[in-house]
């Protein structure tokens, strides 16, 4: 049995008498131990996925459809009760702006300790003491304030605070987003270090696909609140399929080839809106045909990992053309 | 001013910056010390010439933003030379203020919070000619100049929008608009693209340097990450705390870096490569003090994997090796050792 | 995009503020109540049955003393024998008045306060905040009581009175706001273009505290209102001016507040409505500044 199953989960936003669609119809599974990635850009729904998994969405928003099941629980039937006993002892939550959200007036050790009295542990010294060696930080930190530690050590602490009860699952959002080069390696090496000795799965949503690919050994892409294409992260950034992920590639800086020229593709990501039936991406895709237009594509299994665009048998022709920046440029 | 081309726009000459900690009461109390003083900006010295652009990199406590508002006149140097066209900083300001900021502009991290969220299109880029005066009917031609210069064509659909109705990447031309509405010379564009969605950055960059070959202006581009560089500076500085630890043309640095720093910056850098596990980070590199002993001392030794004795005594010196300076005082004798595959 | 307080978008159509209030059916009784009193007091003398001055006597040529509501009084008469609906209506004109000006003042001064002190800091911050520090400190009803002593008790000097203490609470909200506006990058863009501070307080910051003040426009009418029928109530309001606190002081001292309700209620009400209407507005004005506040 997977550790964490979806299928299908739709959520919507009400805003005013309109409602916008966040998430259409997501689905992916996720081993235990495995490190998933999801890639974005801004309005594709990888927050509010996270969010949703969580039981944490806004009060405007809805799950109308679908289903996530952890470790045999099925979270949308659990009462707020179980939720709540559920997060942080088997799913944990680490956020970019987690290090700013440390009590600024309580030392660390007291924060730890609060949440282990939240869920009925009242001794959690020790156990903060061993994640602190685990993370990488001085035990000493422990009784310090947050704003005598850097960006960075917060991060750490975040994390560590995360793992408090091993988490089979922890879900991070852009936690390294801001972060110097140098503490952004550190962090990264840290999850990694984490996943290989505590087993635990990752779900890890960033738009910087070179952090992903360091990561995760499996990688969903999205955009417009759909998963566009989901397979292994060797598979998807050596043979992309889908006209968005071969922009994005080309869209990223690598170090190796520092000179290369970067594309940028014309538009701008669709903010949520009223579903419809069309590929969202068709705007903004140098190849989309009518078909595009008028029929949303649905993900299917191609040569080795999913792919949600009608035209994905063509993909090997369109991936020698992507590189060249000028089939990206769209007249006005 | 005669027009030299080989003449810097910008020349700064051992610039510093002091900030004072707070004293509290002491303040009261004639000739009391500062509690803590931080050196944000060290003997900084670099030029820069028309049509070129200068990537600035370095980490938080680098000191980045602070020689960026040094450059744009926001904030008094402790002491050093600026010259600006050849004539001291100081001395123009003065003189006329007007005229130098309208000579050196700035575009910011934020693209929303760089905008007046009450201003129009129209009004934010309009400001800087009210400013300085200009007539009304030619307000209005070089607002719109400016806006299609930045890539928002038509101006007429962009000029009555507020920030709120447009994306991230239409307010960074905006800001970018009213940054050259007044012709300056030298733009600072500080991380202009790190909070943009990846698909549109190079867009706004290749903005950037079309600019400044089009209109002869000059460029400072300020940001963390580095694999950005390669894409449109000529010319890169590393800062370490406050210091200049390499300085020279960003394709040689990137190729071949030579202060140990930079080296472990670049080797710190993911690539989007999902077979390859980079080397871990060395140990020593990851020592995070607080406070570091000022003193007569290479300020990155204790991260450094190649530090010696004179490096805990002695302040490394800018040399050349190549093209490029390198604060450091192996960085010869590295240079001889070190394999290709080492970096 | 989360709009943080002050940096607040200009919206078109439904949104605009106005509206916004309106929708809540909180802000719209404010709103209306508001209103009603507004209209009262602009059309006083059409409306108001009597002169509010006028002694009414009875047949028998005495005075119509403390009568009980009735078809000819509606809310009765005073210990003096004068129309309290009469005087109720015209009072509403003092209300408004005082309320009016007063919140004018105090959001005119304290705005300007908080904007110098939020911008310049150094040392012009610290001497206004001392200033509105001390006068944080006075009690205001005997400072006002002893400020009105010494002056004439007229209609000015206690709009002046109201307005010299109660700038204080704006003042310090919006130097609050303008201390974090002034970090934000579009005032460093105005700087750089060679905006004066002058220019970059009044053009650039003052539109985006603009609906704080407003706000607290609101909640000074509210203030402006209870003051002055509290210095009335105490004998020290205008006493050529009818008001609603010169009702219940009138009341108080010919001894008829126990015995007469109807001289005592009415006006009560109708300082309690004014001030409910303008925390009513003032609150649903608050979730304009404060998105975060908004139902979602």
């Amino acid at each position: 049995m997977s550790l964490l199953d979806v299928r299908d989960l739709t959520v919507i936003y009400r805003a005013g008498n309109k409602s916008v669609q966040a998430l259409n119809r997501v689905s992916f599974s996720l081993e235990r131990g495995e490190a998933l990635g999801v890639v974005g850009e801004s309005g594709c729904g990888k927050s509010t996925l996270a969010k949703a998994i969580l039981a944490l969405l806004p009060r405007n928003a809805q799950v109308i459809n679908g289903s996530a099941v952890l470790d045999g629980a099925k979270l949308y039937e659990a009462g707020a009760e179980e939720l709540r006993r559920l997060r942080w002892t088997a799913m944990a939550y680490v956020t970019q702006s987690a290090m700013d959200s440390l009590n600024p007036v309580a030392r660390i050790l007291d924060q730890f300790t609060q949440t282990g009295r939240a869920h009925g542990h009242n001794d959690v010294r020790s156990r903060a003491e061993a994640l602190f060696r685990d993370v990488g930080l001085d035990a000493r930190w422990l009784r310090s304030y947050p704003h005598e530690l850097s960006g960075g050590m917060r991060q750490r602490v975040i994390i560590a605070l995360a793992l408090l009860f091993e988490p089979p699952l922890l879900i991070a959002d852009e936690p390294t987003t801001g972060l110097d080069v140098i503490v952004q390696r550190q962090v990264l090496d840290l999850l990694r270090r984490i996943r290989a000795e505590h087993g635990t799965g990752v779900i890890f949503i960033s738009h910087d696909i070179a952090v992903i690919a360091q990561l995760c050994s499996s990688v969903a892409v999205m955009y417009g609140g759909r998963i566009v294409e989901k397979g292994s992260t060797i598979d998807v950034l050596e043979r992309p399929q889908h006209p968005y992920t071969m922009g994005l590639k080309q869209a990223f800086p690598d170090m190796r080839d520092a000179r290369r020229e970067l594309i940028h593709i014309a538009g701008t990501p669709p903010t949520p809106d009223e579903p419809v039936d069309a590929c969202l991406f068709a705007a903004r895709c140098p190849f989309a045909q009518d078909v595009c237009r008028t029929q949303a594509p649905p993900l299917r299994q191609i040569a080795g990992h999913q792919v949600a665009c009608h035209l994905a048998e063509r993909a090997a022709d369109f991936r020698r053309r992507a590189v060249s920046p000028s089939i990206w440029v769209r007249p006005e | 001013m005669i027009e030299n081309g080989n003449m810097p726009v910008i020349e700064f000459t051992k610039v510093c910056k002091t900030y004072r900690g707070h004293r509290g009461m002491g303040e009261l109390i004639p000739g009391a010390k500062a509690a803590s003083e931080v050196r944000a900006l060290d003997d900084i010295s670099f030029r820069l010439e028309k049509g070129r652009v200068l990537g600035l990199v370095g980490e938080s406590g680098s000191g980045k933003s602070t020689l960026a508002n040094v450059l744009v006149g926001l904030e008094p140097p402790s002491s050093g030379q600026m010259l600006f066209q050849g004539t001291d900083l100081a001395t123009l300001r003065k003189a006329n203020k007007r005229a130098f900021h309208g000579q050196v502009q700035m575009i910011f991290q934020d693209p929303y919070a760089s905008l007046n969220p009450r201003f129009t299109v129209r009004q934010t880029v309009e400001e800087p000619l009210i400013i300085h005066r200009y007539p009304r009917q030619d307000r209005t031609r070089l607002v719109i100049d400016a806006l299609e210069r930045s890539e928002l064509r038509p101006a007429s659909a962009f000029i009555d929008k507020y920030p709120h109705e447009m994306s991230g990447g239409q307010r960074q031309r905006v800001a970018i608009a009213r940054a050259i509405v007044l012709g300056p010379s030298v733009l600072v564009a500080d991380e202009p693209v790190s909070m943009l969605d990846v698909s549109v950055r190079a867009g706004i960059l290749r903005l950037l340097r079309s600019l400044i070959d089009r209109l002869g202006m000059a460029l400072i581009f300020i940001t963390h990450d580095l694999s950005l560089i390669g894409q449109i500076c000529d010319d890169l500085m590393i800062l370490y705390r406050g210091k200049v630890a390499e300085f020279g043309p960003a394709i040689a640095i990137l190729d071949h870096p030579r202060h140990p720093y930079t080296q472990q910056l670049m080797a710190a850098v993911p690539v989007p490569d999902a077979r390859s596990r980079p080397a871990e980070l060395p140990a020593r590199l990851m020592n995070s003090l607080a406070v570091v002993d000022e003193g007569p001392k290479c300020s990155f030794e204790p991260r450094c994997i190649y530090a010696v004795d004179i490096c805990r005594s002695v302040v490394p010196a800018a040399r050349s090796i190549d093209k490029t300076e390198v604060a450091c005082h192996r960085a010869q004798e590295l240079k001889k050792s070190a394999t290709s595959k080492e970096i | 995009m989360a709009d943080v307080m002050g940096a607040l978008p200009r919206r078109r159509g439904w949104q605009t503020p106005l509206f916004i209030i309106l929708r809540s059916r909180i802000g719209a009784t404010g709103v209306l109540i508001l209103v009603i009193f507004t209209a009262v007091a602009l059309a006083a003398p059409l409306i108001a049955p009597y002169d509010p001055f006028q002694i009414h006597r009875l047949p028998d040529n005495s005075v119509a003393q403390l009568l009980p509501p009735s078809s000819q009084f509606w809310l009765g008469t005073t210990y003096y024998g004068r129309d309290v609906l009469s005087q109720l209506i015209f009072g509403t004109r003092v209300a408004m008045i005082v309320g009016i000006l007063s919140a004018f003042f105090i959001t005119a001064i304290g705005t300007n306060v908080g904007l110098f002190a939020g911008y310049f800091g150094g040392w012009i911050d610290s001497l206004l905040m001392r200033i509105t520090d001390v006068v944080f400190g006075i009690p205001f009803l005997p400072f006002a009581v002893v400020l009105v002593a010494l002056l004439r008790p007229s209609l000015s000097n206690i709009i002046l009175t109201i307005s010299c203490l109660l700038w204080r609470t704006t003042a310090r909200v919006i130097r609050a706001q303008v201390l974090s506006l002034r970090e934000r990058p579009f005032i460093k863009a105005a700087r750089m273009a060679g905006a004066s501070d002058l220019r970059v307080m009044y053009v650039h910051i003052l539109p985006n505290v603009l609906p704080m003040s407003l706000l607290y426009v609101s909640l000074g009418i509210g203030w402006a209102v209870l003051a002055e029928a509290s210095l009335s109530f105490l004998g020290f309001g205008d006493p050529s001016m009818l008001s609603w606190g010169e009702i219940l002081y009138q009341a108080y001292l010919t001894g008829s507040f126990r015995s007469s309700w109807w001289v005592v209620v009415p006006p009560g009400i109708c300082i309690a409505l004014l001030v409910a209407s303008a925390f009513m507005i003032g609150r649903e004005a608050e979730t304009i500044v404060n998105p975060r506040l908004r139902d979602p």
